[in-house]
């Protein structure tokens, strides 16, 4: 039962995330500017530094190496 | 058009080695030297890709950012799944199988080769999408 409860919820959180993206696609090119920004934007932002590239970097790193070697 | 055609090609050659490098990575079983080396190789690759990128840096973007505001629901979304992973974790001590965390949803996932070399695309493209310049 609590098993499924949280698989619901991974369910959301993901389908959350792609929403995000839908909605940024949907709503532009708006008059008043988009409402949400792309994941690509998203992206383009949070590496906008050089110590936010490396931070990033990391992450992903530590990532990959999570989820496919250990 | 001769330009065109070659980065076509160029863009077509390098698809096609990021899809066997992917599939390369499905066969590989997690805590093997074979899945250390392809996560490893990918490491490389998108460290020299941010390296050039940090070295290049950087053009003024031609497109101006959009409002700060715009961001807002994906730094929701992000935050829900972070905080889900953390609940998760440290519920799951004394039972992991009520409380999957995104590494034992992954784990199930990955005894299906195809979602493992899907998976691994989407990694290597989150990768990319960060650090080309």
């Amino acid at each position: 039962m609590t098993r499924d409860v949280v698989f619901g919820l991974w369910a959301a959180a993901a389908a959350g995330l792609v929403c995000c993206e839908l909605s940024a696609r949907w709503t532009r090119p708006g008059h008043r500017g988009p409402v949400v920004a792309t994941a690509a934007e998203l992206l383009s932002r949070a590496s906008a530094s050089t110590w936010r590239l490396v931070g990033l970097f990391v992450v992903w790193m530590w990532l990959g190496w999570h989820l496919f070697a250990r | 058009m001769a330009g065109t055609r070659r980065r076509v090609g160029v863009g077509t050659a390098v698809a096609a080695v990021a899809a066997g490098y992917c599939a390369l990575a499905s066969f590989a079983p997690p805590f093997t030297a074979a899945a250390d080396t392809v996560t490893a190789v990918a490491f490389f690759g998108l460290a020299v890709l941010a390296a050039h990128t940090v070295v290049a840096r950087r053009q003024p973007p031609a497109v101006p950012a959009p409002a700060r505001s715009t961001f807002r629901p994906w730094v929701a979304s992000i935050g829900a799944a972070c905080a889900l992973e953390l609940v998760t974790y440290f519920a799951g001590f004394s039972d992991r199988h009520a409380f999957p965390t995104l590494s034992s949803i992954s784990d199930l996932a990955f005894h299906y080769q195809a979602l493992k070399g899907a998976a691994f695309a989407l990694w290597l493209a989150l990768g990319w999408g960060m650090f080309r310049r």
